[in-house]
This record gives C-alpha cells, structure tokens and sequence, in this order.
C-alpha cells in the first residue's frame, strides 16, 4: 500500500484590479499554475486560474470581468501562461494584453473571431442594437 | 562490439516465419461477438416512441409518430450504443458487421402504423408515489402528493410506457 | 553571423505525426527559434454543452482523441460523481484501473513505434505495432471497440468482464511482457539508437519546474510527480513505484516509457487478481449541482477536468486540460540549439496528441 494524499480544493473570488499581487504572491511562494481558462456565462465572464499548492492540493481563483474589462496579464510572472491567455483571447474574446509577439499575434489559426460567444453578443456595444433591445 | 545489430535475431526469425497480416478482403475476419457494427431493430414489437431518436448523439435515427416511420442513417452512426441502453421495450440491439462503404449515404427506412397510447390511472389504487412523474421523460405526468392529484399533458405525453413498467401499484394502463 | 531564414513545418508532411504548425528560424541548420501554432484538428466540442445533457456528454467526450479516449471519459464521469457525490461499487473501480492500464500500455506501445519510425528503424516501429495488435484484440473482446470503447457512464460502467475472460486476459499479458523485453533491448542498448537519443534534448529539472512540464516528459527530468498517488479508482490498493530518471535528455523519456508499461503490466495482473465480485453500475438521480476540478494520470501526464453544474440537466462549463497543451511551452524551448533533422524526434519525446489539445 502506497502513501495516499488527499486532493483537497478551495475556490476564492479576486477582483481583477488584485489579480497580479495575487499571482505575484503565488509565484513567491513558488507555486506552479496548472491552467487558466475562459467562461462564458450569462453575458459575463468568468476566469478560473489553479494553482498547485504542494502534495496534490489546488486552489482556485474566480476572477469576473465583464466584455469591456481589461484584465492584466500574467505571462511575465508565469510565461507558460500565454498559451491559455491566448486560447481564452482568440475563443471567447477576453480582453487582456497579451504580448503576442511570441505567437506571432495568432495561436489558433481559425476563421472567426471569438466563435464560442453567441454572434448575436458580438455587437452588443454598438448603437444600433441597443435601440432594437430597447424597441423589443 | 557486443552491443551492435540487437535486432539481427528478431530479424531472422521473423524471415523464416508466416507473415502476421491476413489478407482481409479475400479471408473475411471474424468479428468477436461483443463487436459494435451496426444497430439492428425488431420492429413488431416497437411502438414509436422516439425515445432512440431524443437521445442519439448525431442524431442519425429518426422517427415520425404521425406518418409511422422509423429512419436510421448508417453512416452517421457512430456505434456508442446509448439508443440500445435507453430502448424501454428492448427491441434494438448493436450487431458485430460495419456498414459497407458506398458512393452514397443511404438511409433505412421503416414503416408501421401505430396508434398512439395514453396512459390512465386507477385512482383507487393509486397512492401518489411521484415516481411516475420523475421517471417520465418529457414531463408530461404530474402528480401533487399533498393534495392527491394526478393529471396528464397529452400534447407532450410520447407512449413510451416507463410510467406503467415503473409503478410500484401497476396501477398505470395504456390505452388507445 | 550566418543568414536567417524561415521554415514552415506544416500541418502535413511525411514525419510528423500530428497536425501542429512550427514555423522555424533557422542560421545555417540549427533551430534558433520556434513559433508554434495550432487549430487545425478544432471541433469546438466544449460549446456542445447547452445543446446535450450531461448523460450524453460522456459519449462525446470519449471521442475528442483516439489514443486516450477511454481516459477522457472516465476523467469526465469521475468529476460528475464527485459534484453529485456519487459512490461507484468496487468491482467498477477495478474495471476501471484494468482498462485504464490497458490504455496506457497500448498508448506507450504507439509512441515507441513512431520514435522507431522518426529516427529512421522502420522494422522496429511494425514490430511495435504488431505487438500493440495484440492489446486492441483484447479490447474488442472485452468492451466491443479497438480504440472508442462506450463503456463509461456516469454511476459505473455499462459492460461486465466475465472472470474466465480476465484471468486469460491475464495469461496473455504475461506472454506479451516477455516479447516486449525482448524489442526493449533493442531501444535500450542497440549502439545505432543510442546514439541517437543520448545527449540530445536536454531539459533541465529547474526547467521542467519552471516552464510546467508534465508526464514522463518531466519524470525524465527528474521531477517526482504522478497524479495516480492521490488515490482515484482502485490504485490505493495495488503497489506501484515511480519511474524517474536523472538525465533530461530523450534516452531518458525513452526508458521512462519503457518501465512504465512493465508497471502497467503489473498493476493490471495485481487488479485481475484481487477483482472482487458484485454489479458494476448505481442509479443516479437528479442533476449536477456545483464544480469540481478532477486531476487524472494520462499516459501523456496529468489531465484536468474542470466542470461547472447549475442544477439543470445541461452543465455550465466543461473543460479538459490536456498535458500536451502544457508540454508545448518546454518542448518549444528544447528545439533551440537543435539540428534540423532532429526536430521530429524532439517533437514526438513529448508524444504530443493534438487532437486532444484543440478539442
């Protein structure tokens, strides 16, 4: 019988101002990032960063930005993070800035841009469909 | 010096031994009967309830209550076997045998005249369980323990039947 | 200083084994610099969550790659019945671990047989296939498909393994490890391979723990980290030890492999053996409600499940993070310095399966 450890896991909530002293605080503990992804709920996302705390256990941090919310970076803490970066800035249309010249400014060479949000929340900020939804 | 040509004695003994392909159009293979190839249907006993078509994943068995058709596209199957689990009167089954490649799709289509059945409780018998509610898969039956109410919303209801093979009291009929 | 230019190792050409892009700068023959890129194998499998309930999912999950799909659907039902806080019987933990290592000794069976063909020993790579022939039969036999296998669902498995079955499986494997110590020898010890794979791809242990490496990729390297300690499935009962080696560079990678399937081989005669009897599946009621991150030991190293319920039949969010998506970073940095002609190999001591990564 071997030593059996237990994958415990925490969720914590962030705001995206926090975010960088956070993962900074991470980083000097000397904790690894095990991936970073996008959703997209109800017209609002909601990014999920886990980190590796030591003997198997994780901890989640929620970060809820809106679709005009520039959220910083983190390749320059952790630079493995800027292929998740990219996947969740090409696929879901986070704004975040990421260095692209790594990438050559594409990772994913795909036709449309953002295809996992609905086309019809593409242009939500533009003028015209707001008088449609105030007119609906 | 000792460390070179590892492979020369497996390279001999494989040239003086039968080759490991067969020649597979001209010998068939025999498939192990647990093989998943194509789904087979009986169709006397099936009643169209479309339970098969709700849940195929790309959605390659078809089936139309009102013209009595049951269709299935062989080549957009993809053998999971989940029409077979979810079958309530288990009339299909996956058989060893892949379809055949052809120049095009082409689909089975099988047809029956069904009268569509609804079920009727026995309401002395009934003890309000909920369990035909829950097992229903369209919610079409609703029951109200508290006040002992058991009522049917026949546009929704398919004739599947789970709630007369579920109830503890066989106190659900199907009737024309 | 020599002049630079530009190779683009596309999508498709004859050695590489997977669809990823690379374009390569390149100064008389070494690599300097490589720029990845990738969505050529893109199906967009994680947006189907709001048009099939989350019993179906699993048959689609199980079908985002060929090589280690029965790990797919088992990582996705193991995270469903964490968040409904479903317990499965013994027999269908068991079961699980069998097939489980069955996938992972016919996935390192694959990869020996590429490596082979990539430097260039076409004999070795059918040797290896052939005998990875072997391993397909017993999966067509047992659940019914040589590579998508629909035996995952949600509350256990769909099919039982009769025990005359698993104690001939049992036999059969003992054959087969005697064949493949034979065919190891010539990866291990052969002088033409050896100098092939010794010395070249370094990856130091600070560099696999900085950059994130995972799997024997960084078991090579020296890093102690196997997701099958924390005790999922049947694996708190059967006895396993770590295989780790110093070096970093492909030798290393290569016996890691190596020894794993001769672990693997173990462990499935250890969980045939101690089988117990008893049904195979549980009924589960109602609809998942909460998320959890469930972590699996892929044969390509670790896999993160991530999904998200809201109380209705169709989840929020479903995620899978596979270890090749993670691997791609460090591998990017080993081709610096590198000749050209061995930038396959480099590419495949990762064992990258890109239809995992962009799903």
């Amino acid at each position: 019988m071997n030593k059996v450890y237990d994958p415990v896991q925490t969720n914590r909530n962030v705001e995206p101002e926090n975010l960088i002293e956070e993962v900074r605080k991470k980083r000097a503990d000397g904790k690894r990032l095990l991936q970073m992804f996008a959703s997209y709920i109800e017209k609002h996302y909601e990014l999920v960063y886990c980190f590796d705390e030591g003997d198997y256990r994780l901890e989640n941090i929620h970060v809820v930005a809106d679709r005009s919310t520039v959220v910083p970076s983190v390749s320059d803490i952790y630079p493995y993070a800027a292929p998740y970066e990219n996947e969740a800035c090409e696929l879901f249309g986070v704004k975040i800035n990421v260095p692209m010249d790594g990438y050559r400014h594409r990772l994913y060479k795909i036709a449309e841009d953002a295809p996992y949000v609905s086309p019809y929340d593409h242009d939500e900020d533009s003028e015209e469909h707001e008088e449609e939804e105030d007119g609906e | 010096m000792s460390k070179m040509m590892r492979f020369a004695k497996t390279a001999l003994k494989n040239l003086f031994s039968k080759p490991v392909t067969t020649s597979y159009p001209d010998k068939p293979y025999e498939y192990h009967e647990r093989t998943r190839g194509h789904i087979e249907i009986d169709f006397e006993n099936c009643t169209l309830c479309s339970l098969c078509s709700r849940v195929c994943p790309p959605r390659a068995i078809e089936v139309d209550k009102r013209s009595g058709n049951w269709s299935i596209n062989n080549f957009d199957c993809i053998q999971c076997g989940y029409c077979v689990e979810k079958c309530v009167k288990k009339c299909l089954k996956i058989v060893p045998g892949y379809t055949a490649p052809a120049s095009v799709k082409n689909v089975t289509v099988l047809h029956k005249e069904v009268e569509k059945k609804f079920p009727v409780v026995d309401r002395e018998l009934c003890v309000y369980c909920t369990l035909c509610d829950k097992k229903c898969p369209v919610q079409a039956i609703t029951v109200d323990r508290p006040n002992k109410t058991w009522e049917l919303n026949k546009q929704n209801c398919i004739g599947c039947g789970l709630c007369e093979k579920n109830c503890p009291k066989k106190c659900i009929k199907m009737v024309m | 200083m020599g002049k630079r230019s530009v190779i683009p190792f596309g999508p498709q050409h004859p050695v590489l084994p997977e669809p990823i892009h690379l374009d390569l700068v390149i100064e008389d023959e070494t690599v300097v610099e490589a720029i990845p890129s990738i969505g050529f194998v893109h199906r967009g499998l994680e947006s189907l969550t709001d048009k099939k309930d989350f019993n179906e999912l699993v048959y689609i999950i199980e079908r985002t790659c060929g090589i280690c799909s029965y790990m797919h659907g088992m990582g996705y039902c193991e995270a469903v019945e964490r968040v409904m806080k479903v317990q499965i019987p013994d027999r269908s933990r068991f079961l699980r671990t069998v097939w489980a290592e069955m996938s992972r000794v016919h996935s390192h069976l694959l990869w020996l047989g590429l490596l082979a063909d990539a430097f260039g020993f076409e004999a070795l790579f059918y040797q290896s296939w052939r005998l990875r022939e072997r391993v397909l039969d017993m999966f067509e036999e047992s659940t019914g498909g040589r590579c998508i296998f629909s035996v995952n669902k949600i509350g256990g498995q769909l099919k039982d393994v009769p025990d005359d079955m698993l104690k001939a499986f049992s036999v059969k494997f003992t054959e087969l490890e005697k064949e493949i110590r034979v065919m190891a020898k010539t990866f291990l010890e052969d002088y033409t391979v050896n100098k092939r794979l010794k010395g070249v791809g370094i990856l130091t242990k600070e560099q696999a723990l900085e950059m994130g490496a995972l799997g024997p990729f960084a078991r090579g390297s020296g890093v102690r980290y196997d997701l099958r300690e924390t005790g999922y499935a049947a694996y708190p009962e059967l006895d396993f030890e770590m295989c780790v080696e110093k070096d970093g560079d492909c030798y290393a990678r290569t016996k890691v492999r190596i020894e794993e399937i001769f672990q693997a081989i173990s462990l499935i005669r250890q969980a045939i053996d101690k089988m117990p009897g008893g049904e195979i599946a549980v009924p589960v009621k109602g609809n998942p409600m909460g998320e959890y991150a469930m972590r699996l030991e892929q044969p390509r190293g670790e896999g993160v499940y991530y999904i998200k319920g809201n109380g209705t039949k169709f989840l929020d969010r479903v995620r899978l993070r596979t270890p090749t998506f993670a691997n791609i970073a460090p591998m990017v940095q080993t081709l610096k310095g590198c000749k050209l002609s061995d930038v396959p190999l480099y590419i495949l001591s990762i064992d990258p399966c890109i239809s995992c990564t962009e799903r």
